[in-house]
């Protein structure tokens, strides 16, 4: 019988009745057992009344739907699954005994020599990657910039381009390969390119806008102004001289990046005890963050 | 003792008791036409006493009237929360409390706020932001007592799932009757300015958080998860990410300038105004039909860039265990999308 629907209630305002009626029935005895009888109805009346409001009530406005949801819920977080990435391994046979230091590797992923690069990305882990090994980090793609400093949150993605780049490579390939080598978020980003490659930048931004977050636009010689971003997206121009134009643009844009961070917690079907999963609570679809569904 | 507290409801319980045992008894207690204010005077005290422990049962569940001022309506809604200043052992959170002078809504109203453990680890950091809606009738207790928040927030942090963040527990509304849906209600109550402009205000002035916009977020259920979504759409400016656990398309109330059917609709605003740039968490049981239609509506509603993530239980309802249930995936997901606390 549910919990909701109108068998239980017609079944409580029946007792309710019958409790109704039973007291008046009770209520002439004259032995000692009227003091018993009596607050007995009373009481018993007063508790259906309440139960029938509260089942109909209940019923209205959907607070507990089933007989399940009244039981004590199993409130512990479990923690998500955490995918490795692909090159974990590597990246710990590359730090050796100091799996604490950041890493630096030269990453050639499928595809890559299709991205109009004069040279296969590098790519460098913040420390603490290999410690961490739940955690996923947010990225920050660096284009033609000297050197090649690791940042304390990120994973850093260094591209040295030869020839007009396509939006496409940074919205969707080189996101895509990472995302199966290495442990990294799907979104919040960070974009370090010249100043001049701005209206490229739109194009990224535009194909998937949830991918980065920060823009940061190098500008080596004069300030140009401001280039105008789609909303939503925290963009400077960094006007740095040669040599610390790198440090300065990851240190404003590490500002605006999310923290590295474990696997979310998920969220779980409905059970009473921790590990026991009733039949009818198959787990809620939860879908994964990035592009809205439509 | 306060109304909401457990000695209170079991008071109330046996006050219910004693009534009707004295109304049994004191049927044919007295004389002759004595009789009737007698019994008249006994069966009143019944239904106020059964009435009463009703009423503080209900308060018990949605901790709307958390203290007797408040209920007698002689002191605000100032909660009875007390927050331990003192606590915040090792890797514990701490709740504080202050009273927010709304300058730009003119309303003023306690508020109490989480600060993580690494507030006091980190002194010259600055913290992310979230801001927590709780439902209607309810009241920010709602959060610290029923959801057990404190608990759930310290034990995210701890694990790595979640970044030190200040949680706002701000009041919503000055009357605890008045169901304001976070709007600017017209001619009345400015839940929304003081929840957008006056609760900020009043946290950057008071503690070491961040305050540019990709460190705000929002965070409510039933009534509070419209709230969340509702101000994230209304205020992409301020903040960055919303998560709604439980929530509705609509206010359900008339906002007085049929605002409620226009641009304090969201599914209208999805359908008839410029998407942000933001992104949006919708929780809510499959067996919450209310909720559960809103979350639909909204999630086909949402295009880019406005980026939305569903998560649906199959259980649960429309009540706390679902919402606490709720709590640590929800988090979770807004600090994924909310920077990072800075020195």
């Amino acid at each position: 019988m549910s919990l909701t629907g109108v068998p239980l209630l017609v079944l409580a305002a029946g007792a309710l009745l019958g409790a109704v009626v039973g007291t008046g029935y009770g209520w002439r005895r004259t032995g000692r057992e009227r003091f018993l009888i009596r607050p007995a109805g009373v009481l018993l009346t007063e508790t259906l009344v309440l139960l029938v409001a509260g089942l109909a009530v209940n019923a209205a406005e959907g607070f507990y739907p089933s007989w399940a949801a009244l039981a004590p819920h199993h409130d512990q977080a479990t923690a998500g699954p955490t995918v490795p990435g692909r090159l974990d391994p590597l990246l710990r046979q590359q730090a050796g005994a100091d799996d604490g230091a950041a890493v630096t590797i030269t990453w050639q992923p499928d595809g890559w020599r299709q991205w109009h690069l004069a040279a296969p990305p590098v790519v460098v882990v913040p420390a603490g990657y290999l410690r961490h090994p739940g955690w996923r980090y947010p990225a920050m793609v660096i284009e033609d910039q000297a050197g090649q400093p690791a940042d304390e949150h990120a994973v850093l993605v260094y591209l040295r381009t030869a020839g007009a780049q396509d939006a496409g490579t940074l919205a969707t390939r080189l996101p895509e390969a990472l995302a199966g080598d290495l442990r990294v978020t799907a979104h919040s980003w960070a974009l370090v390119t010249p100043a001049a490659q701005a209206a490229l930048d739109r194009a990224v931004l535009r194909a998937d806008p949830a991918r980065y977050r920060a823009v940061a636009l190098l500008a080596a010689g004069r300030r140009p102004a401001r280039p105008e971003m789609p909303m939503g997206t925290d963009a400077s121009v960094i006007h740095a001289a040669p040599g610390t134009a790198t440090w300065a643009a990851l240190r404003w844009a590490d500002q605006r990046i999310p923290a590295p961070l474990a696997a979310p917690a998920v969220l779980n079907p409905y059970q009473k005890t921790p590990g026991r999963r009733p039949g009818a609570a198959p787990t809620g679809g939860g879908h994964g963050t990035g592009q809205p569904r439509r | 003792m306060a109304p909401d507290s457990r000695a209170v409801e079991l008071l109330a319980v046996a006050a219910a008791t004693v009534a009707a045992v004295l109304f049994a008894l004191t049927w044919d207690a007295a004389p002759g036409r004595r009789r009737i204010p007698v019994r008249v005077a006994a069966f009143a005290l019944c239904l106020v006493t059964a009435a009463a422990a009703a009423g503080i049962w209900v308060n018990r569940q949605v901790e709307t009237y958390t203290s007797w001022p408040a209920l007698f309506g002689t002191g605000g809604s100032t909660g009875s929360y007390a927050p331990d200043d003192n606590a915040g052992g090792a890797g514990q959170g701490r709740i504080v409390a202050l009273t927010v002078h709304g300058k730009a809504s003119g309303l003023v109203l306690p508020m109490y706020v989480y600060l993580p453990a690494a507030y006091a680890a980190e002194p010259a950091a600055r913290f992310p932001v979230v801001e927590a809606l709780h439902g209607y009738p309810g009241s920010p207790v709602s959060w610290l007592h029923r959801l057990a928040v404190a608990r759930h927030l310290n034990g995210e942090i701890g694990a790595g799932r979640m970044a030190p963040t200040v949680v706002l527990f701000p009041y919503q509304t000055p009357n605890p009757l008045l169901d304001t849906e976070c709007t600017d209600l017209a001619g009345g109550v400015r839940a929304e300015t003081f929840l957008t402009v006056d609760v900020p205000a009043a946290a950057a002035a008071h503690f070491r958080i961040r305050t540019d916009r990709g460190a705000w977020g929002l965070i409510g259920y039933s009534a509070g998860g419209f709230c969340a979504t509702n101000l994230l759409l209304r205020h992409p400016t301020r903040y960055a990410a919303a998560a709604s656990l439980s929530g509705y398309a609509d206010p359900g109330i008339a906002v007085g300038d049929g605002s409620e059917h226009t641009t304090n609709n969201d599914a209208w605003r999805l359908e008839h105004l410029p998407i942000p740039a933001a992104a949006l968490y919708l929780a809510c049981a499959r067996t919450d039909r209310s909720a559960f239609r809103g979350t639909r509506t909204l999630a086909r509603l949402a295009r880019p860039p406005l980026s939305v993530t569903t998560a649906y239980t199959s259980g649960g309802g429309h009540n706390d265990q679902t919402w606490q249930a709720m709590e640590a995936p929800a988090f979770d997901w807004l600090s994924g999308w909310l920077d990072r606390a800075t020195t």
